[in-house]
């Protein structure tokens, strides 16, 4: 699911738009998504947020509809410092994001062990900490093989 | 045969997930066969939860529902769990 190495560490940013729209271009690049992948992920960000509160961070996980994905495809970015994304389950509480796991899903049906894998991930406090201070490919992938996750 | 609504904005991502966790708990609180679930999206809850006894929902929902609702996003990050399930299991499996 990293297959395209999608993963962007310590950027900075202003705020989430800047953040997604970041990633979203990695995916477009790679030619995993469609060429207005980015309006999918904003417009479904806007009225579905995707923040999640973990017990030592946050988290959010982009994704939109899968008309807009090509492949299946898991993106990664941590942040220098945190920006505000909306909590998924109430929209009117802000949570400050510091890593982001953007999804490209083109029927999660066959992806539910990764997706349930991912989301289990974000219970293990010190694998997050790892995460979110991990600088480089080799080490991301190092982490998340552990996980078992990659497949 | 209790019929649970699952939804999230999109309908397949996070709904996915914590339909299977949902699953495994209400099997383990003895409930095997006893339930089904369908998966939708946010903007589907007002006309298929016409049809469901539960709506449990990963988004905080502004459409309107015609059956209980549940917010249960903590499923995807195993927060409180104990607290959602039971809410659940009190609305499907209380009579």
């Amino acid at each position: 699911m990293f297959k395209k190495k999608i993963a962007l560490f310590n950027q900075s940013v202003k705020n989430k738009e800047e953040a997604l729209a970041l990633l979203a271009n990695e995916f477009i690049k790679a030619g995993v998504v469609e060429d207005n992948f980015l309006e999918g992920i904003l417009q479904r960000e806007e009225a579905f947020p995707t923040g999640l509160e973990l017990n030592k961070m946050g988290v959010a996980i982009p994704h939109t509809d899968s008309e807009y994905v090509k492949e299946n495809q898991l993106g990664f970015m941590t942040l220098d410092k945190p920006v505000i994304f909306k909590f998924m389950g109430d929209a009117s509480q802000d949570i400050e994001v510091s890593i982001i796991f953007m999804l490209a899903l083109k029927e999660a049906e066959s992806q539910i062990e990764m997706l349930s894998k991912l989301m289990d991930l974000f219970m293990f406090d010190e694998v997050m900490e790892a995460l979110k201070t991990v600088d480089n490919y080799d080490g991301f992938d190092e982490i998340i093989n552990k996980s078992g996750l990659l497949d | 045969m209790k019929r649970i609504l699952l939804c999230c904005g999109t309908g397949v991502a996070t709904s996915t997930v914590v339909r299977r966790r949902l699953e495994e708990e209400l099997i383990r609180r003895g409930h095997k066969g006893k339930f089904t679930i369908s998966q939708c999206k946010a903007v589907e809850v007002p006309s298929k939860s016409k049809n469901a006894d539960l709506c449990v929902s990963t988004i905080a929902n502004s459409y309107t529902c015609h059956c209980p609702l549940v917010v249960a996003t903590n499923l995807i990050v195993n927060r409180n769990t104990e607290e959602i399930y039971n809410q659940i299991e009190e609305v499907l499996f209380s009579d």
